[in-house]
């Protein structure tokens, strides 16, 4: 089960600090500076969850013309939560004093978190920064995010199983490989490594989805293959 | 001076309020990139949309996945009961009733391959299932005279359709269909067809690679979609931009097995049995995915060469990179969709 403090480490791998030079790295590359936003619910009722939280972004963040949301069904028991990281720090919404943060303690009253939940969604709501080198890699079965591993720390083999066998993930020098499956094409392992943001390995007959989390290509919406 | 005073203050509230108002009239409100992966049709389907409402795009994407799943549960050679299966099993014993869906389909497969001089051949299914691709068999080499005798059932002219009755017979026993070079495509049209029906303009659906996209990213962009390198899947060798438009790209890569260093991949050629050996990756450009589809599934078969004899303003535009690694392209993926090429 993973309990509060697992949730914040798990999601806050792009953690603290690093904001204090970003403006000035902006400036000097001469691009746009993009604030860094990513907020991050665990829920067991994401319908009401999307509808207070679309209606707070919308009104806190017009700054934000594409906040990025997706969601993924999580395996196993959950604290139910909420987690925002702005400029690459954690935000005590609950004694903040802004609107949004306002607005996310509404969010967390009206859902009763934090509270233990079975089969939770994780919904994620948040800015990207192509340039960020990628932390974590999730490991999704069946459609499903079974866990979620430290693409710079968690270095050696993992064993991840499915209904129907598994496979052997390898990472090493912040890359991820399948160097074993169960299945018979071996499709994955002939995959290779990867290392960027949204790149992924697939095992199909496993139902195994394998991706480093980030968007794909550097800004790209596709890839065709 | 009273009455200056009121008029300043008019003006500047005018003043004021007029980047709001411009800015509520230019529809400026904040917009959500919603994205949303699925594993469906034995592959992984992402789906990506800007919208206002997370809310609608949930649905929509709901309903989306929902219609994969239902033309999965028709389309599959691998399921037994869906009509596919049912036709693999009995249709060359008798005519098998199926949905009018399935027929049109199988009727639209049958002219791409008369269109196509039968290089796509639906009726493809004794050759995957021997070579054990896409059935959750070992990948083998066939042995050659087993192969020779499967070939007389790979005929598309010989898939007998009956309009009137919706049904489906094969002039010979043991024909069995694959509709894997046309299916997903078809899958995405639907898809696409119901996005826009719960009133989503801008999205882009990725079905393996095949990619149908909608609308725009935004006011100033289209959307981006990289070409991976054949021989190296976690590089791409290509970006282009894509509006209104599908493709579709057919590789050796994507399913093959080596053996004593040579390739053996999943698209065969109807006329021998064997993987087509001339390219490593066609990407085709077309209006809709099942267009795109069984356009690169062809143009895979027959090569760059073939290419160039039949193509005229009504083919679709192709990007091969040949047997060799050579990239061939025409100019319309520039001027049209601003191909360019990464280091």
């Amino acid at each position: 089960m993973m309990n509060r403090r697992n949730f914040i480490k798990n999601f806050s791998l792009i953690g603290f600090g690093l904001a204090g030079s970003a403006a000035l790295r902006a400036l000097a590359e001469d691009i746009p500076e993009l604030e860094d936003f990513n907020l991050k619910i665990i829920t067991d009722d994401s319908e009401r969850a999307v509808t207070l939280l679309e209606a707070i972004l919308a009104r806190s963040l017009s700054v934000y013309k594409n906040l990025k949301f997706s969601e993924c069904p999580l395996a196993g028991q959950h604290v139910a939560d909420l987690v925002l990281i702005k400029n690459r720090r954690l935000i005590d919404y609950r004694n903040a004093i802004d609107e949004l943060a306002a607005g996310l303690r509404e969010v967390a009253r009206s859902l009763g978190l934090p509270k233990k939940v079975e089969n939770p969604v994780l919904m994620k709501f948040y800015t990207e920064d192509p340039r960020r080198a990628p932390k974590t890699i999730d490991i999704f079965g069946n459609n499903i995010l079974l866990k979620r591993l430290s693409l710079t720390e968690d270095e050696g083999a993992h064993q991840i199983t499915s209904e129907r066998g598994g496979v052997t993930l390898v990472i090493r020098n912040k890359s991820a490989k399948i160097t074993a499956a169960t299945c018979q094409h071996q499709t994955c392992v002939k995959m290779g490594a990867i290392n960027a943001a949204g790149q992924s390995l697939i095992c199909l007959p496993n139902q195994l989805r394998i991706s480093i989390e980030g968007q794909a290509g550097s800004g790209l919406d596709g890839i065709t293959f | 001076m009273a009455s200056h005073s009121k008029k300043f203050l008019a003006c500047t509230a005018i003043l004021i309020c007029c980047p709001l108002v411009i800015r509520a009239q230019t529809g400026e409100e904040p917009f959500f990139e919603i994205s949303a992966t699925k594993f469906l049709m034995g592959t992984q389907v992402d789906l990506l949309a800007q919208h206002e409402s997370i809310h609608l795009c949930k649905r929509a994407f709901s309903a989306a996945f929902g219609e994969m799943e239902r033309i999965e549960n028709l389309l599959s050679a691998q399921m037994e009961t869906s009509e596919i299966g049912r036709l693999n099993q009995n249709a060359g014993r008798a005519p098998v009733k199926i949905s009018y869906e399935t027929l049109a389909l199988i009727k639209r497969a049958v002219d791409y391959a008369k269109k196509f001089d039968g290089y796509f051949d639906i009726a493809i299914g004794p050759i995957s299932e021997l070579w054990g691709f896409g059935y959750g068999k070992k990948i083998v080499v066939p042995d050659r005279r087993r192969l020779a005798a499967l070939l007389p059932l790979v005929n598309y002219a010989k898939i007998i359709i009956n309009e009137r009755d919706t049904t489906i017979a094969f002039g010979r026993d043991g024909m069995k269909l694959d509709l894997g070079g046309i299916a997903k495509g078809y899958a995405s049209d639907r898809v696409a067809a119901i996005l826009k029906q719960h009133g989503i303009k801008n999205f882009l659906i990725n079905a393996d690679g095949d990619i149908y996209a909608a609308g725009r990213k935004n006011n100033l962009q289209k959307w981006s979609v990289g070409i991976q390198d054949p021989r190296d899947q976690q590089t791409l060798m290509a970006s282009f931009e894509l509006s209104d438009f599908a493709v579709a790209t057919s590789g050796d890569y994507k399913r093959f097995i080596e053996v004593d260093g040579k390739r053996y991949h999943h698209i065969f050629d109807p006329h021998t049995g064997y993987p087509a050996p001339l390219c490593q990756s066609v990407s085709v450009l077309a209006p809709t995915a099942e267009e795109a589809d069984a356009w690169a599934t062809y143009l895979f078969v027959i090569g760059f060469e073939a290419y160039k004899k039949i193509s005229s303003p009504q083919t679709p535009a192709a990007l091969f990179v040949d047997t060799n690694g050579k990239i061939h392209w025409e100019s319309i993926w520039e001027n049209k969709f601003f191909l360019r090429f990464l280091d």
